[in-house]
């Protein structure tokens, strides 16, 4: 929140903001948590100063009047330095990395012990089966090409010739 | 009312009509957030015009959040012909008004602007609305804020009562202490700014 904003919001409770900059300082509004403190520190400053002050929380008629209009009222997140939230934005992105890792490398060998020989009958059809669709969509699937042709050759081997080709053929 | 009198009240109505009208225009539009800060700018001023009809706290407090719900709801009947807090001022007074006759009582006008022991005694009456502990926090918020105007700088001091407490608009204070309006918006906003900055531990 710039210093000219602030000058604004303190502009508007006394009545003295024109309808453009009103309409620029509204627009802020959503976009930054310190706006609604800040708003209600200059109130209660007013407050104070006519002696209306009636309670040391100025929040409480805004949530009262926000329950009841259905709005669920959360309060105001306090104002955090952003130098304090990058370490925590940084482990997120680590974090997500690890999990893509973690299910890259199970489905890798998911893959494996399905095309594995001495499993199932069943399991070179699976690889088979994958390496038509990888063939037809190379450029659309995001399948490695070593993966594939290594699933693709394990197929073959463990497969008679006449039953790759009759799948290919289809 | 003198001529000068008439042309200030016109001005200082046009430019609150401005002030709103933003506001208002995407209350219209749904916004509830931007409701937010019409509640927050007015609920002092509403609470006071209620406690001259409702001579409970707990009471005057319910029935500003009812006055602030029907102005919600009603707002797009609100024709932009006159200030949103005139418009607001008239709903808060017949809810007040509704209130004390449901709940089989007389409605009592107490004048807050008048010197005596019933403006006084309201004014106490404001403070027990809370527990004991907020009392004492009110009282120090009071304090916290009387000391920080003390030590303001002497320019800074005169801006912020002139507006407050005296209620003069910017136009009226820079005539006052000569100097052009700008001075006298950026003195207020550095005068609330070292306030809100002692009030920031209490708040």
């Amino acid at each position: 929140m710039t210093e000219h904003i602030k000058e604004q919001l303190s502009a508007f409770f006394d009545d003295e903001l024109s309808e453009e900059e009103c309409e620029f300082l509204v627009r802020r509004m959503d976009k930054d948590p310190e706006f609604h403190q800040k708003a209600l520190s200059y109130a209660t400053i007013g407050a104070a100063l006519r002696g209306e002050i009636l309670n040391p929380d100025p929040d409480v008629l805004r949530r009262r009047v926000q329950t009841e209009l259905g709005v669920v009222s959360v309060p105001y997140p306090k104002v955090s330095n952003p130098k304090q939230g990058t370490p925590v934005a940084v482990l997120r992105y680590a974090f997500g990395a690890v999990v893509s890792v973690i299910v890259a490398i199970f489905s890798l060998f998911a893959l494996n012990y399905l095309n594995d020989p001495g499993l199932s009958g069943n399991s070179g059809l699976i690889a088979a089966d994958l390496s038509i669709v990888t063939a037809c969509d190379q450029t659309n699937f995001a399948v490695p090409q070593a993966v594939s042709t290594g699933v693709q050759q394990s197929a073959e081997s463990s497969l008679p010739c006449t039953t790759v080709n009759s799948i290919s053929d289809r | 009312m003198d001529k000068i009198g008439t042309i200030k009240a016109r001005k200082r109505s046009v430019s609150e009509k401005a002030s709103d009208l933003a506001i208002i225009k995407r209350v219209q539009r749904g916004d509830r957030s931007a409701f937010d800060l019409l509640v927050i700018k007015y609920q002092h001023r509403i609470i006071k015009l209620i406690m001259r009809y409702v001579n409970d706290p707990s009471e005057a407090l319910d029935v500003a959040q009812e006055t602030f719900i029907k102005a919600y709801r009603a707002s797009t009947s609100f024709r932009r012909d006159s200030a949103f807090y005139t418009w607001l001022y008239r709903i808060a007074i017949n809810t007040a008004k509704n209130h004390c006759t449901s709940a089989g009582r007389r409605p009592t006008y107490y004048d807050l602007f008048s010197e005596g022991a019933e403006h006084s005694e309201i004014f106490a009456k404001l403070k027990d609305i809370d527990t004991p502990e907020a009392v004492t926090l009110s009282e120090e918020i009071q304090q916290t804020i009387s000391n920080t105007i003390s030590d303001l700088p002497e320019e800074l001091r005169t801006t912020i009562l002139f507006r407050e407490v005296d209620g003069m608009s910017y136009e009226e204070i820079a005539q006052s202490m000569d100097c052009p309006i700008g001075t006298v918006r950026s003195r207020i906003y550095r005068a609330r700014a070292t306030i809100e900055k002692s009030l920031k531990p209490l708040l």
